[in-house]
């Protein structure tokens, strides 16, 4: 069973580390990714830590390294994913690093901000180039009225005006400027608003786009011309042309001035584009010397990073640090290794000391999974992680999750497809798993290769048996029944009900599976279902009588032996002799009744009713036969047995544990107030403090504390203390960790009697009417599959049989061809997407509470080790959190 | 009835086969990979869930207690090519 069939062996150590061989052996440990630290300065302050300063240097680092990235994508340049994998570099070597970042970081900030300035002056003067071009083109129509326009205005102004302004020569000025197109409508009726209609306004379309330097969006622009006469409608053109943020431009009025203008603007914008060139190119330049080496770094400054942080959960000494944390105890080998490999790194000579410690703390669950059983040993972590020692769940599941499945989805074209996905998933591992996805489904269907490929091989067994593939049904092995009717009878009526009198051949059956002459039948869902609903009722016992005896093991490892009596016998009989009789009966009925019988096959939901209610008939000799007559000898007898042995467990399930325990408790406590230290250390108890044995062990853990000033590492620890690796003197029987439900723990607060009553009452009901429900919930077996094999079939009459079914030799095709595509995205979608999905959530829940329910607890919490895989697995920095 | 239990034993002997005899092979072919375990608990489990699978389809069939309710037309199809 390997060591999947409970959690590894975890062992709470305290490791001893130079300060100056410590960077490199936490980063030896975090590439191994098999220990987890445990934080011993967790009533520190994040800022009065020791590494805060290192910490905050990463993060400069990190900010550098994320503007660059965002540059690198911004410019569409890729960034190749390396193969490697990079070592966190020495500390000294984050200076060279620092400085490097520093030096790319303004480089580019440097490059950003000029060309920013630059194509904003770009585009002032492409501007001006178009408000020139147009303003040229309006003159050049219009030119002559506007000079007549402004002669006359003029003298007609000074007879018009009296008063203080008729002295004023009024002339008719102009301003050109370009204003964004959106504001256009707006703007013309602030104009004529504000200056009551007394200037001339127009508006003219720029048809080139401008970019936004800042954004890059692109912008359109209008160009308009404002003619005004006197100097207070002047100051207000100008004014509204400020506020709607139209820019004016000065445009001399005389055309020759106009065309040197245009001249120099135009050599001006190729000047400014030559410069923004290159620019741009040394832009580039800096980038992809930096796309190389982005990701490198990224993952070495993430690592540094981590190392620190990790650092800081160590408790500081004068030269050393003291880290706990738990491993595996198989991979103390590795650790040692790795741990020496680090002190080789840093130069140091003394070599860090690991020392088991004792605690009443639950370790974490750690298991050793390949990737097949990866993805569903996290389906049963999903519900909730298994207490340290629990039997797993796991290892079984790889086998009973598909086969449920494919009950509930029983079809083997539907099955076929599912594999071949399965399996396209799994032979492009490699390619699909390094390419990194993004997209969340595709990631989910993904790490679930191995499941779907399993539920796609079940399914088409489970299809074969069913004989169901797309709706149609295969006849491989030969029917079995034989109709044998004369002409007259099939001209009788339109449809005839076979009578297996004659035309079956007593107790033989099709090879494999379910008859091919039960597709055509129009009585076909009568013959399924109860087909279906046993099998479902069948599955389901032997499914929950699997767990229950699961629970056999967690009895023996946890040393409670009276619960097998107590809680498994019970528990067993109640389940067997209600249920296990039911699935008897049901067998015995399919082989003892054939159709000359028919009429005398018991109703079995009758004779189950009957059993509780204590209502027998027996047959009377010469009567009629009845399907409510018992159907064997002794029928009463026996299920008077079955009743009242399941009916006795009940108490025995409520009541026997609570005074068990409540006795043997007194007794103890009569015995002497004495500890053995022979007696099995049990895991979650801590011997009393007037014992030999713990005084020892703090002794232990004192004098290494001690030590530490008089540098006496080199000669291993104290006298008394044990060396690396062997198991601390204080447990002399390590074999298993025991969890005594309130045996022997004098000192420890177990819980009172009623609190255990309760916990019992509510543990009995839960498991009694639990068996009766979770029994009738496995009938979602039947209830699922009836709704795929109806769905399914409805797709081939209503739409792929259309095409099938059209006259015409050549015609046929053409539609079938048509319509097969339908038929296709609707089997995918419906059936494959949407059923599976369904079917995958049912068969989820039959495990998490029918099954899981029999036999687990699931709650432990998960082993995190310190690893660096994650910062390996990230895209970009933006997934950084912290 | 002879027929019957040919069909019985031999599908009962292949999944004896898988749940049964394999694993044994496996046990010494294996006998230094970490998976072995793994591996033998799936077939196991694979032959019995199959066997109870094919069983009770099979046995529910043997004597049937209704018949298939078939179209004339159809019936006198599988007169014709299949019996």
């Amino acid at each position: 069973m390997g060591s999947l069939f409970r959690s590894e062996e975890m062992r709470l150590c305290q490791i001893f580390l130079q300060t100056e061989a410590a960077y490199a052996c936490v980063s030896e440990l975090g590439e191994l990714g098999l220990v987890q630290f445990k934080d011993l300065n967790e009533n520190v302050n994040a800022f009065q830590r020791t590494y805060v300063s290192q910490i905050r240097r990463c993060e400069e680092m990190e900010r550098k390294l994320r503007y660059t990235e965002k540059e690198i994508l911004r410019d569409k340049m890729r960034i190749p994913d390396i193969l490697d994998n990079p070592k966190a570099p020495a500390p000294k070597e984050m200076n060279d690093l620092e400085v490097e970042f520093e030096k790319m970081d303004n480089e580019l900030r440097q490059v950003n901000t000029n060309n920013e300035a630059l194509k904003q002056n770009h585009l002032e003067l492409r501007e001006l180039k178009e408000v020139l071009d147009g303003t040229q083109t309006y003159f050049a129509v219009y030119g002559q009225d506007i000079q007549h326009m402004m002669n006359e205005e003029t003298q007609g102004h000074e007879e018009a005006i009296i008063g203080t302004r008729s002295q004023q020569t009024a002339a008719l000025g102009f301003y050109v400027g370009t204003i964004p197109r959106e504001k256009v409508p707006v703007f013309e009726r602030v104009m004529r608003f504000v200056t009551h209609g007394t200037v001339f306004l127009r508006i003219e379309e720029i048809a080139k786009t401008f970019e936004d330097p800042v954004t890059g969006d692109e912008m359109h622009k209008c160009m308009f011309l404002v003619f005004y006469q006197g100097e207070q409608l002047r100051n207000k053109v100008k004014k509204v042309c400020e506020g709607m943020k139209g820019t004016i431009y000065p445009v001399p009025e005389s055309t020759q001035e106009r065309q040197e203008m245009l001249h120099g603007v135009k050599t001006r914008i190729v000047d400014l584009e030559n410069v923004l060139a290159q620019s741009n190119e040394h832009r580039k330049r800096v980038l992809s010397k930096a796309q190389k080496e982005i990701r490198a770094w990224t993952i070495k400054v993430e690592k540094i990073k981590a190392i620190y942080h990790t650092m800081n959960m160590f408790k500081v000494h004068l030269n050393s640090l003291t880290a706990e944390c738990w491993f595996p105890v198989k991979a103390i080998d590795d650790i040692r290794r790795a741990l020496s490999i680090g002190e080789k790194i840093s130069g140091s000579t003394i070599p860090s000391v690991i020392q088991p410690m004792v605690t009443d703390e639950n370790p974490p669950t750690y298991y050793n999974c390949n990737k097949f059983v990866k993805g569903f040993q996290n389906i049963v972590h999903s519900y909730g992680v298994s207490t340290y020692g629990e039997v797993n769940p796991a290892p079984y599941t790889v086998i009973t999750f598909p086969f449920l499945f494919a009950v509930m989805f029983g079809d083997a074209g539907h099955g076929f497809i599912m594999f071949l996905f399965g399996l396209f998933m799994i032979i492009k591992e490699k390619s699909i798993g390094s390419k990194k996805l993004t997209n969340e489904i595709a990631n989910t269907f993904f790490g679930g290769r191995y499941i779907i490929m399993m539920m796609g091989l079940f399914s088409i067994y489970t299809g074969v048996i069913y004989n169901d593939a797309f709706s149609r049904s295969f006849n491989i092995f030969g029917t079995h029944w034989y109709p044998n009717l004369t002409d007259s009878e099939l001209r009788s009526s339109e449809n005839i009900q076979l009578n297996p009198m004659f035309a079956h051949k007593n107790s033989s059956a099709y090879l494999i599976g379910v008859d091919p002459i039960w597709q055509s039948a129009k009585n076909k869902i009568l013959f399924l279902n109860s087909l279906k609903m046993k099998m479902a009722i069948i599955l389901g016992v032997i499914h929950m009588l699997f767990g229950v005896c699961l629970s056999v093991f967690n009895h023996l490892h946890f040393r409670s032996y009276i619960d097998i009596f107590v809680k498994f016998i019970p528990e067993l009989l109640f389940l067997g002799c209600l249920f296990g009789y039911l699935v008897a009966m049901i067998f015995y009925k399919w082989i003892m009744f054939d159709a000359s019988r028919a009429s005398c096959a018991p109703a079995l939901l009758i004779h189950y009713i009957n059993m509780f209610m204590f209502k027998y008939t027996s047959p009377i000799n010469g009567e009629l036969c009845d399907p409510n007559l018992t159907f064997y000898k002794g029928q009463d007898t026996t299920q008077y047995i079955m009743f009242f042995l399941a009916i006795l467990s009940i108490p025995v399930l409520l009541i026997a544990k609570p005074v068990y325990v409540v006795v043997t408790r007194r007794s103890r406590a009569k015995k002497s107030d004495s500890y053995h230290p022979s007696d099995p250390l049990i895991f979650n108890e801590v011997p009393p403090e007037d014992s030999e044995i713990t005084l020892q062990v703090y002794q232990n853990i004192n004098q290494g504390f001690q030590d530490d000033g008089h540098d006496s590492f080199g000669n291993g620890h104290p006298k008394e203390g044990p060396t690396n690796g062997t198991a601390v003197a204080v447990a002399h029987d390590q074999q298993a960790p025991a969890q005594s439900h309130g045996g022997g723990g004098h000192g420890h607060g177990d819980e009172e009697t009623s609190e255990m009553i309760i916990h019992q009452v509510i543990e009995t009901i839960e498991f009694c009417l639990g068996c009766i429900s979770h029994t009738a919930s496995y009938l979602r077996l039947w209830a699922l599959s009836l709704a795929h094999a109806q769905l399914s079939e409805v797709l081939w009459h209503m739409v792929l049989s259309l095409g099938l079914t059209v006259a015409g030799r050549y015609v046929g095709g053409v539609v079938t061809f048509v319509i097969f595509f339908f038929w296709a995205n609707l089997t995918v979608a419906i059936l494959l997407l949407m059923e599976g999905l369904s079917a995958f959530l049912h068969t989820l829940r039959l495990h998490w509470v029918e099954f899981q329910s029999k036999f687990y607890e699931g709650e432990g919490y998960a082993f995190e080790p310190f690893t660096f895989r994650r910062i390996l697995r990230m895209q970009s920095l933006e997934e950084v959190t912290s | 009835m002879a027929e019957t239990g040919l069909s019985f034993g031999i599908l009962s002997a292949v999944w004896a086969f898988v749940g049964i005899v394999l694993p044994i092979i496996i046990h010494f072919v294996m006998a230094k990979s970490p998976n072995r375990g793994i591996v033998q608990i799936c077939l196991i489990l694979t032959a019995v869930c199959c066997y109870i699978f094919w069983i009770t389809t099979f046995i529910s069939q043997l004597n049937p207690l209704i018949g298939p309710e078939l179209p004339s037309g159809l019936i006198r199809m599988i007169q014709l090519e299949w019996n």
